[in-house]
This record gives C-alpha cells, structure tokens and sequence, in this order.
C-alpha cells in the first residue's frame, strides 16, 4: 500500500506541477488546484500509471485519496 | 402556469395541498395526486405537447429498462447510446429545426421554407433530466425503474418541469419511493417559496422594466443607457431565476421532496471560474458529468494525449484535451440556452474566458501582490459579466447592441432621459444589490446566534418560526397586491 501511495503522490507531483505527498485523507480541498477539470486529467495520468480503468461512477463518487488508493489496489495491473 | 400568478398560488398550489394533505394518506395515492397535478399543471400550458413529454417518459423508461436488463458491455453501451439519440432528436426536432434550416439557408443561399415549430415548454429542462436517467442506469449509479408511473412523476413533476434546478433522477430516486412531510418542513417550504416569489415580483419585474426603458429610450442609444440597461437586466435575469429556483425548491419541501440548490450568490464571484459554480449550478453539474467527463474519457481524447506525450509535448499533452473538452461543453452550453447564434457566442465567450483563467490568467494573478489582483479579478469580473449578458440579451442586432457599449452607432455618451431613468430606479438598483449578496442572511444568522444565547434554544426557535410565519404573510399580501394590478410578469427561463 505504500507504495501505491508513493507512486500516486509521483502522478500528483506531475499533473499539479508542485512538490505533493498524499495521504489517505488527502481530498480536493487540501490542493489549490485540484477542482473538475484537473480530476479528470489526474485520473488519467493514474490509470496510465498503474494500467487500469476506472469506472465513471468511481471518477464522480470518491471522496479523498484514500478511496482512490483502495480502487487502485484491487485492479492495478502493474 | 407561472408560480408567481395569481392563478397558480389559489386555484392550483391551494388545493393540491388540501387534497394532498387531508384527503389522501398512504404514498401511492400521494404519488397518484402528485403526478395527476404535474399533468393537469403541464396540459393548462401545453395541451397537445403534452403527448410529446409522455412520449419522452416513455422513451427514457423503456431505455432505462433495457440497459439494466443487458449483460454485455456492448449491449448496455448501444442501449444507452440508442437512448441518449432519441432525446437528442426530439430536442433537436422541436427546438433546433428552424435554426438549423435557416443557418443552412443563408450559408448556401438557398431558400428553404423555415418550418414554424413552436418551442415545447420546458423541454429543454426535462429531456436533461431524463438523461440523467438513463445514463446512470448505464453508470450503476441507479437500479432501472420499474414503475412506469413513478419515472412518470420524476419527469413531470411540476416545482422542477419547467425551468429547473435541473434534478437528476438519483437525486430523488429514494424519495419517489418514500418521503418524509413534516410541519418544519412544509413551514421551511412555504417560506422559502415566499422569498422565491418576493425575489420575482419585488425585483425582477421592477429591474426588467427599467432595462427594458434604458434599452427602448426614444431619445436613441447611449453609452449610459446601453451599461444601465445591462446592469438591471443582470439584476432581473439573477432575481428572476434564482427566485424560479426557490421557488421550485420550496414546492419540493411542501410535498416531502429535497431539490438540489441552484444558485449561491453568483455576484460576489470574484472571477469567471468561481461564478459558474455559484449560477444555474445543476446545469453546470450536468455538463460536467455528463459532457465533460465523457468527452476527456473518450478514445479520441486518449489518443491525442499520448501522441503529444510522445512528441515530446507534456504541457500541451496536459492543456489541449481540456481545451478541446471545454470547447465542446461551453458551445453545447450556449446552444442549450437557445436556438440562436448570440447564445453560441456566449457560450463560446465564457468557454473561452474559463481556458484563459484555467492556464493563463490564474497563473498572472498568483505572482501579483493580492491586493492588486484581487482589485482586477474584481473590476474586471463586473465588466466580463455585463458583457456577456449583453450578448446573450440580443437575439436580434446583437452587434449593433455591442456597438452602443463602446459609443458605436449611439446618439452620444449619455442623455437626460437615460440619466433620468438611472436616477429613478437607483435606490431598487442599491436594493436589489444589496439582495444579491449573502448579507441578509449573514445578519439573520448573527441575530439568531444572539437569541440562542439569550433566550434559549427553545424560544428561540418560537422567535425565528414567528418571524417567518410574519414574513410568509407579508410577502404573499404584497405579491398578491402587486400581481392583482400588474401584468408584467415574464419569466426568462420559460423561453429555453
């Protein structure tokens, strides 16, 4: 898990150009620019990341890092 | 049937809340009443469209089914896609036929006769909530309905039918089963529809006749009056549909129903991004779950991504596809207002501004003092917004309109009829100013802390429910007064 961790505050690191370590209860409001057009290029860079798909119900309805990082542990593929 | 009419408050609202609340008590006849009124509601307007908004229910619960019913992945996709299509076609069929044949005209310069269809009230607003039907079947956001009856009143339920806030069925799908009607509730309904109908009568009618002076001024355009038009018309179009709103959203309460909210105080936004997620809030969040999403997510966008990335491109690879995704929202945005170019253009206008402050302007901004940016995003939001509405108020001679605000084609930069008319209406224009702003509530807030602490919970709660019992009463005797003498009653959004 912490890895996953790790490598998702590498994707935020990249999409929102500044230094980012996540944390489970990290959400949108902790990050300046994180609002609805960012999540969804952010999404995109993590599904590169760890090649997996979220489902348009999971890109609307989690609500912090957390919830993210668990989607990503049971599907990633790499 | 408009909700600030006479009619609608004692022949309709009245006795539907009688034969809701002392003839009937179980919630099927509930629902039973509920949608025999939304029909009886929608007839009085539209008596033969009627059909077609059955028709679309139908469309939608047949669609909704069949996407749940499917397995394949495949299957669901072309069900929903089949589903989307047919809503589509009947919006662009009943809205968009005389607009397109007439752009086709005069782009090939030939003269095809231009059908008169005349526009289906409110379905620019109902087939969007259809849509978020079945597109969430599809998404599992929702089980399919299966009860045609109770699809039937989510489509048609008149507080939301006409003019928003535009609800989405999981937004109400546990309360078409089963809600709770309360005293408190039905009290906190009544009020906040009392304020809906003070914001419509008390403001937007007086504001919509002094734009509509400042703009008809015999004496010819000038600068003053084309700004001073503008200005009321801002205040008329806020107070006009933010009141429908509260409105809707109080009607929903009286019956058992929680709405979305659709406006939190748009004018004190201090840039274009901020203001739209304060104004037509549901529509905004529609276009970006339902456009938005799907557009960023789509195998072209995919596609382009990686090309730039592996071109070597990594910031376009990051800024173009929302470009291009918000090109497609704010054009759709514009041509959902209405079928004609100005409301393209003014869709366009704000997409446009929204890509500026996402990469250029909110990165300026950061590296000023904040004093002074704040003092630009402020000055320069007024004048963004006054413009835009400029826009999206001319359907006709939009450009000759736009010329006047910059001294174009007018009679001179003020005269004494437009000075007259502004200094007529000024203290409505300071009050419906202050209105727009959170500061009426901020104090109400404040003093109701206060009691709180002094009087006790309890009591003061008595104190507030009294208030709003006296303010209710106030509101509907002055609207009655005002409706009773006055037939300047339009409703902007009833055109969309």
């Amino acid at each position: 898990m912490n890895e996953i961790y790790e490598r998702l505050s590498k994707v935020f690191t990249e999409v929102f150009d500044e230094d980012i370590t996540v944390t489970p209860d990290t959400t949108a409001a902790d990050i300046e620019d994180w609002d609805s057009l960012t999540h969804i290029t952010l999404i995109s860079a993590i599904e590169d990341e760890f090649r997996m798909k979220f489902s348009m119900k999971e890109v609307v309805g989690m609500n912090n890092v957390g919830e993210l990082a668990d989607i990503v542990a049971s599907r990633r593929k790499r | 049937m408009v909700f600030s009419n006479l009619f609608f408050i004692y022949i309709f609202l009245v006795p539907l809340l009688l034969v809701f609340y002392y003839s009937v008590k179980n919630n099927a006849w509930r629902r039973g009443v509920l949608l025999a009124f939304s029909l009886i509601f929608y007839a009085w307007g539209e008596p033969i469209y009627i059909v077609l908004m059955l028709f679309s229910a139908l469309i939608n619960y047949v669609f909704g089914l069949l996407v749940g019913k499917l397995q394949s992945p495949a299957g669901r996709k072309a069900a929903v896609t089949a589903g989307v299509v047919l809503n589509l076609a009947l919006l662009g069929v009943f809205k968009y036929t005389g607009f397109i044949v007439e752009t086709f005209n005069s782009l090939t310069g030939l003269g095809l006769a231009v059908p008169a269809i005349a526009l289906p009230l409110g379905i620019s607003f109902y087939t969007f909530q259809a849509m978020t039907y079945v597109i969430d079947v599809y998404r599992e956001n929702c089980a399919p309905q299966k009860s045609f009856p109770r699809l039937l009143l989510f489509i048609t339920f008149f507080p939301q039918l006409v003019a928003g806030p535009i609800v989405r069925y999981t937004d109400i799908e546990d309360q078409l089963e089963d809600r709770r009607v309360s005293a408190k509730q039905f009290n906190d309904g009544l009020y906040r529809f009392a304020i809906g109908m003070g914001k419509k009568v008390v403001f937007a009618n007086t504001c919509a006749l002094a734009a509509e002076n400042l703009f008809a001024s015999t004496a010819g355009p000038t600068v003053v009056s084309s700004w001073g038009g503008i200005l009321f018309y801002a205040m008329q179009i806020y107070f006009d549909f933010s009141g429908y709103s509260d409105m809707a959203i109080g009607l929903g309460h009286m019956f058992g129903f929680t709405f979305p909210e659709n406006f939190d105080y748009p004018y004190i936004s201090k840039n274009v991004t901020e203001y739209w997620r304060r104004w037509h809030m549901t529509l905004g969040g529609w276009f970006r779950d339902y456009l938005f999403y799907p557009v960023m997510r789509s195998k072209f966008i995919a596609r382009l991504t990686k090309s730039l990335k592996k071109g070597g491109h990594k910031s376009a690879s990051k800024t173009l596809p929302t470009i291009i995704a918000l090109s497609v929202v704010w054009f759709s945005t514009g041509l959902w207002h209405g079928a004609s170019w100005n409301y393209v253009l003014w869709g366009v206008y704000y997409g446009a501004w929204l890509i500026l402050e996402k990469f250029v302007l909110d990165k300026v901004y950061k590296r000023m003092p904040n004093i002074l940016s704040t003092v630009i995003q402020r000055v320069s939001f007024v004048f963004i917004t006054l413009f835009g509405f400029a826009i999206f108020y001319n359907e006709k001679n939009l450009f000759a309109n736009l010329g006047y605000l910059f001294g174009i084609g007018t009679t001179g930069f003020t005269n004494v009829y437009a000075e007259s008319m502004i200094y007529e209406n000024g203290i409505l224009l300071i009050a419906a100013l202050i209105c727009c702003t959170p500061l009426a509530n901020t104090v109400m807030d404040l003093i109701r802390k206060k009691l709180n602490g002094f009087l006790g919970e309890d009591t003061a709660y008595t104190v507030d429910r009294v208030f709003k019992t006296v303010v209710i009463i106030l509101l509907f005797a002055l609207c009655t007064v005002r409706l009773v003498g006055d037939s300047y009653n339009p409703f902007i959004y009833f055109k969309f």
